[in-house]
């Protein structure tokens, strides 16, 4: 693997391996009886990236592809079914809840849903406080206040909000709640999954301008998941983009969008619509295979119109070329 | 026929809620003629849904239809009975939803669904009604359709489930579609797919297309003209490309403005619209955008803009629209 | 608080509930119960368990508003003397302390149940669910009459019974509401910040399962009281030194065809009045705390 220099610098935050996750179907009792195998699903096949100190590295990818599942099992919501999640110099793929607490302070999350991510039986205050109390990061309830007022205030509320309960606010506001949330325990890395999908546009543009600012004023590290390209594009410096649970190309925002070279990236950003274009490209056929059983070869294979005989049969290793990491039969042969 | 397929005058649906009373649609005109694709853009709450809704009469209390018309054909459909519009609704008028599982009967077999709306609408024998099934099915892009008749909702993707509920929408060859967020749910390769696919049926059919969404980036590939929804009101109307060229509403400039280029020089920060869209319940005296227009000054809090032509095609409803001339509103008056 | 008072009034839940007669009326006969409960000893003109109040020469006394009703006696009395409204006071007063012990005991242990069921899933689910299983495919009533017939009357017996037949009921919502919750990305956060999971289950996840308890919890008084008063009835009840609305119907029938009627018929009307407040209740919070409805 050549990334593997690359990946062993000190100053990823962030470096994941070779990470499989998977889920067994749930059962029922007749198939139980009947003797019928269990179906797994296979999430997540072998992805390896890393995020640098201070940057946004981005994951891509349709519905399905994996990247929040990636997503929760690097921050081990899910217990990762091999590879390793090395975070700040430790391996924590196999830590256990215990051996994590000291890391779940360096680490938070960002989530989609605002109706969802937040406790409605919580007051604000008590949710963005949460976090700094149970990790002892503030020594009183005075020091407490006062952080969380300051927090609060960052991301734009009055003091007299704090009070409130968060059906009294907009999606936006949530958001930015659960961002002041996020930032209650000093993270280094903030990992954001779909934030702003689930917002209108005018107030996407609010989230994203302050998640950016957190970022430098914070120094944050952050990983991002996302399936709006304009968006990915706009806050990245690299990403990698995802298949069906495989990471197909990874690179520079600048390479990517410049100059795109896996057949499914290609399709990908012809197919997102856009504001400069007024015809869409021919899209792409068909639909994503089933991850339950993976098919043999190249993943996007069924959809890929530079097929080959060999990409049924065997599947691509993810390599260098041109300035980028990429997985495909048809390029560099 | 001469005139407009469908003309929409002033056209108000209010909410009487324990709260107050929401004017989710409150005086909105359009026209809308045969073979064109109307876009109707606008946030969260801004009256889009409500609209297509209040077209078909689909509106249940709380909700009513607080005054207007809407001219089908020359004909007002406020003014029809319940039977009458079950008679319009699916022959002439059909809708597309965002969730294609909440359209479709997940206890039906598609082949039936499609049937039953061929036995109400249509004059067609059994055996026609099934050949006019499988051409429907064709015409979606649904592969094989002799195999699918006999299958259930959950056994399609969300692409194809999209492509059945279209398939059913066009079965009674309607005169206008009404398509509500229809991609919203779907990824971005198979939105463009579905995007495609319904801009052919629609030139090929010769039927209106009413697209309603939040995505802008759509319209502007999908349309023909767009209609800008804010707070329950229309504040501007234009062709698509000169809308996205030259938005002369600050609200329409914002909007476009906060949206992330997939082309061109990256920012750092995004243009925002600061604020939020203030509560229905309680809109400001004025223009509701005034609160967050950064052009409004002392007649912008006091008095409602009315819509007014600026240049031919191009209506706005703002005191001091931005880039129309003066001498251009003149001229158009 | 008074601030809170003014806003509570205010709100869409206060302002429905005036809006529905049912609710209203539901909330009246509840709350006339619990006070008649509460201060009910006090005014009633006697103590019917207390032997030496009663007199033989006051037996057969009908309503006060037959011919020789007795104006101490509104509801009349029984073949002993007993005057039939204390009876009912005194009656509706273990009732409904068997009704609310009940729901409460239930309660808890339904709702611990669910709650560690539907949060770690797994074996303990599937074992705990199965048991709920089976004994809801048994008639509620088959299973106390069983329990009871076994064990014996009285009334701490007749409380585990119910008790033993009503758990289920919470357990199994509750684990359905818990799957709902525990997949919401805010238990995820509360996880993330390192918290264990019973901190989680008790903070966050129960404070959001409290609304379908509530409902649930208001008319199971109601079906408890039923339950009680068939149990008793029949005969397996609460003791005959603590009788409550159901024992009361029982006693009266033995006398019924001696043309005392009131006395079984007003306890009867008692039990159906308290019953039909309560559901009343229940059924406007059904509909007002459920979010499906809305």
């Amino acid at each position: 693997m050549p990334d593997r220099n690359e990946c062993a610098t000190p100053e990823a935050i962030l470096e994941v391996s070779g990470l499989v996750q998977s889920f067994e179907q749930r059962r029922g009792l007749t198939d139980r009886l009947t003797g019928k195998p269990k179906r797994v699903v296979h999430a997540v096949n072998g992805v390896s990236f890393s995020v640098k100190r201070g940057e946004v590295f981005s994951l891509v990818g349709e519905s399905g592809c994996g990247k929040s599942t990636t997503a929760r099992t690097v921050v081990r919501l899910l217990e990762p079914k091999a590879g390793s999640i090395v975070f700040d110099g430790e391996n924590i793929s196999r830590h256990t809840p215990s051996q994590m607490m000291h890391v779940r302070r360096k680490m938070q999350m960002i989530f989609q849903d605002p109706y969802a991510s937040l406790n409605p039986r919580q007051r604000i205050r008590d949710i963005v406080m949460e976090p700094m109390v149970f990790h002892g990061i503030v020594s009183g309830r005075d020091e407490a206040y006062e952080k969380m007022y300051r927090l609060l205030d960052i991301v734009g509320f009055r003091p007299e909000q704090a009070d409130r309960y968060p059906h009294q606010f907009s999606g936006g506001q949530r958001q930015r709640i659960g961002i002041a949330r996020a930032l209650s325990t000093n993270p280094a890395f903030i990992v954001a999954d779909e934030p702003v999908s689930a917002l209108d546009v005018s107030i996407q543009a609010q989230v994203l301008n302050l998640m950016m600012d957190l970022r430098d004023e914070f120094s944050l590290s952050y990983l991002f998941i996302a399936h709006d390209l304009s968006v990915v594009r706009h806050v990245t410096e690299r990403l990698g983009i995802m298949y069906l649970g495989f990471l197909v190309e990874q690179g520079t925002c600048d390479r990517i969008f410049g100059q795109p070279m896996h057949p499914y990236t290609k399709a990908l950003l012809s197919a997102a619509p856009t504001l400069d274009r007024t015809a869409t490209a021919e899209p792409l056929k068909g639909d994503v295979p089933s991850p339950i059983h993976l098919p043999p070869g190249c993943p996007f294979a069924n959809r890929c119109p530079q097929r080959m005989e060999i990409c049924t049969t065997e599947r691509p290793e993810i390599r260098e070329w041109a300035g980028r990491m990429v997985a495909c039969h048809a390029i560099g042969n | 026929m001469s005139g407009p397929l469908l003309e929409v005058r002033n056209l108000r649906t209010w909410f009487e809620l324990f709260r107050g009373t929401v004017k989710a649609v409150d005086g909105i005109d359009f026209t809308l003629d045969t073979g064109e694709i109307l876009g109707i853009v606008g946030e969260s709450g801004g009256g889009k849904s409500v609209t297509g809704f209040s077209i078909l009469g689909l509106i249940d209390p709380p909700g009513r239809i607080a005054g207007g018309e809407v001219l089908f054909r020359g004909e007002d459909l406020l003014k029809k009975s319940e039977d009458e519009m079950r008679r319009i609704r699916g022959r002439e008028i059909s809708m597309v939803f965002q969730d294609p599982m909440t359209s479709l009967n997940p206890l039906q077999t598609i082949g039936r669904q499609i049937d039953e709306m061929l036995v109400l609408h249509t004059p067609l024998s059994p055996a026609g009604r099934r050949a006019r099934t499988l051409e429907l099915l064709d015409d979606v892009g649904i592969p094989t359709p002799e195999d699918r008749l006999d299958c259930y909702p959950h056994q399609f993707s969300g692409g194809m489930r999209q492509r059945v509920v279209i398939a059913i929408a066009l079965a009674a060859t309607p005169r206008l579609i009404i398509a509500d967020e229809p991609t919203t749910a779907l990824d971005v390769t198979v939105q463009a797919q579905i995007l495609a696919l319904m801009e052919r049926l629609v030139k090929r059919s010769g039927s209106a297309l009413i697209l309603i969404t939040h995505d802008l980036a759509v319209v502007s590939e999908m349309t023909h003209r767009v209609a800008v929804m804010y707070c329950g009101k229309m504040v501007e109307e234009a062709p698509t490309r000169e809308l996205i060229a030259r938005p002369h509403h600050p609200y329409t400039k914002g909007l476009l403005g906060s949206i992330p280029r997939m082309a061109g020089p990256r920012v750092r920060r995004l243009p925002q619209i600061s604020g939020m869209v203030p509560s229905l319940f309680d809109l400001p005296k004025g223009c509701s955008f005034a609160p967050r227009c950064s052009f409004a000054a002392g007649r912008c809090f006091e008095e409602i803009p009315e819509m007014r032509v600026v240049a031919p095609g191009r209506k706005v409803a703002c005191h001091s629209p931005v880039g129309a001339e003066e001498g251009e509103t003149k001229r158009a008056r | 608080m008074d601030e809170k008072r003014k806003t509570f009034y205010r709100t869409e839940f206060f302002h429905n509930f005036v809006r529905n007669p049912g609710a209203v009326i539901g909330l009246a006969i509840v709350l006339f119960f619990l006070i008649t409960v509460i201060i009910g000893p006090m005014i009633t003109p006697q103590n019917p368990y207390d032997i030496a109040s009663l007199d033989l020469m006051d037996a057969y006394k009908p309503p006060v508003w037959m011919d020789g009703g007795d104006r101490s006696f509104v509801l009349g009395t029984d073949d002993q003397g007993r005057d039939i409204l204390s009876a009912i006071v005194y009656g509706s007063r273990i009732s409904l302390f068997i009704g609310i012990a009940v729901v409460v005991l239930s309660c808890a242990i339904g709702t611990f149940l669910g709650l560690v069921a539907g949060y770690f899933g797994g074996r303990l689910d599937g074992f705990l669910m199965r048991v709920v299983d089976i004994q809801l495919s048994f008639p509620a009533m088959l299973v106390a009459l069983f329990i009871m017939a076994a064990f014996g009357r009285g009334l701490g017996k007749l409380i585990i019974a119910l008790t033993l037949v009503g758990w289920v009921l919470y357990a199994r919502t509750v684990r359905g509401s818990v799957l709902v919750e525990r997949n919401r990305e805010y238990v995820d956060a509360a996880r993330l910040i390192g918290l264990s999971p019973f901190p989680i289950i008790l903070r966050h996840v129960l404070p959001n399962i409290l609304t379908p308890l509530i409902v649930i919890a208001t008319i199971h008084v109601g079906t408890v009281i039923l339950t009680e008063a068939t149990l008793s009835y029949l005969g397996v009840g609460v003791p005959v030194t603590q009788p409550s609305l159901g024992l009361l119907v029982k006693n009266g029938y033995d006398v019924l065809f001696s043309g005392l009627w009131w006395s079984s018929v007003f306890p009867g009307m008692f039990i159906m009045l308290l019953v039909f407040g309560i559901n009343l209740l229940g059924d406007f919070l059904r509909d007002e705390l459920n979010p499906r409805l809305k």
